[in-house]
């Protein structure tokens, strides 16, 4: 499990982030990118000291000035389960359309590469670049 | 190359650049060193020389930033760790101010 | 005649990476975005905080604003900071007018209105996040 594909999955949880200078900030994630930039809502901002609390109704945060995240519990499995609902329907597209059954990744740019390559070099790859799944089967 | 792969789903332990110890399994990481723990813990070691008392705190599900991590390892069970009578120096941060 | 077929090999993989990470983007509705995710229009010629990397605090009215976040101010007040400890803000105030907020040494961006400083909330026991 990605770190920000978790994080994605917390979306309208309510979130505990600590700052690198140590301000804590409790709120509801709305959203997130890339680079771990975050909007809260409905936050209470807590001073370094742990002194001063303020009640902000939206912050945006950048990324790379959090040092950490507490999430709820039930988001990691919140998480597996979209992975797994996902893979499912990516597996439905590509049956549909006569792919590979081990090639998991299988959507128009995937064939289009395959038709310029050995298939079997490309099966492998196509197995191991999917890093999602990876995490889950046959990695040593 | 070494790879922190050997590590996922692991009882893992991390010290952070604030001179913190944390504990979990290891369910996540990416390539910018961002890591997921869940049932993770804080154990705060008694310091040397002082009464406080050995800490341990819940933090559930627990994500680190990238930069933030000095190092991960492995935990290995078979050797026990008395925490309530450890002692030690403390550690200090490696932080950068920015 | 064998390193040629592993530069290539090479190359072909770079590729893919690309290709994997755009289609990735597409197909799983769970990945982490790369577009803004605050729209900054909301704020505009309203009163907004904004935190620095390094600790400085300003609040000003939203002028204008660009993709990469850089930030126009007007009637800009800077909140000063206790001179022995920097963590600190003081009471006190400097107006700085106009500004031109640099995007990358942003920290927080947040509205002023609605937002108040309150009580202790996690009284006593932590709050579980």
């Amino acid at each position: 499990m990605l770190p920000l594909y978790l994080l994605n999955s917390a979306k309208s949880q309510p979130i505990l982030v600590e700052l690198k200078n140590g301000e804590t900030l409790n709120g509801l994630l709305t959203n997130c990118d890339s680079w771990m930039n975050l909007t809260l809502s409905e936050v209470i901002q807590t001073s370094p000291n742990a002194e001063v609390f303020t009640k902000i109704p939206e912050i945006y945060i950048r990324g790379s000035h959090i040092k950490y995240l507490r999430l709820p519990e039930q988001t990691m499995d919140y998480a597996k389960e979209q992975n797994m609902i996902n893979m499912e329907q990516r597996n439905k597209n590509q049956n549909r359309r006569g792919g590979r059954p081990n090639n998991n990744s299988g959507n128009f740019n995937r064939r289009r590469n395959d038709n310029n390559r050995g298939g079997n070099y490309n099966n492998r790859r196509g197995n191991s670049s999917n890093y999602h799944q990876s995490h889950g089967a046959g990695d040593s | 190359m070494s790879s922190w792969k050997e590590f996922l789903y692991k009882k893992v332990r991390v010290i952070t650049t604030d001179a913190r110890l944390f504990e979990g399994k290891l369910e996540g990481i990416d390539n910018a060193t961002n890591i997921v723990i869940s049932n993770c813990i804080e154990r705060i070691a008694r310091v040397k020389g002082t009464d406080d008392k050995y800490q341990q705190l819940d933090m559930g599900l627990y994500m680190l930033r990238g930069g933030t991590v000095v190092c991960i390892g492995e935990v290995d069970e078979s050797i026990p760790v008395d925490w309530e009578n450890l002692t030690g120096d403390k550690l200090k941060d490696t932080k950068n101010p920015l | 005649m064998e390193s040629k077929e592993t530069a290539r090999d090479g190359n072909q993989n770079n590729r893919d990476h690309k290709d994997q990470r755009r289609r990735n983007n597409g197909t799983k509705q769970e990945g982490p975005k790369r577009e803004a995710i605050l729209d900054l229009n909301k704020y505009k010629d309203t009163q907004i905080k904004v935190e620095f990397i390094g600790g400085r605090q300003i609040v000003g009215v939203l002028k204008g604003f660009d993709q990469l976040m850089n930030l126009v101010l007007e009637s800009v007040e800077e909140t000063l900071r206790d001179p022995e400890d920097p963590n600190v803000l003081t009471k006190d105030t400097r107006s700085l007018g106009r500004v031109v907020v640099r995007g990358p040494s942003l920290l927080t961006i947040s509205p002023l209105d609605g937002s108040e400083v309150i009580d202790n909330p996690f009284v006593a026991a932590e709050v579980q996040a």
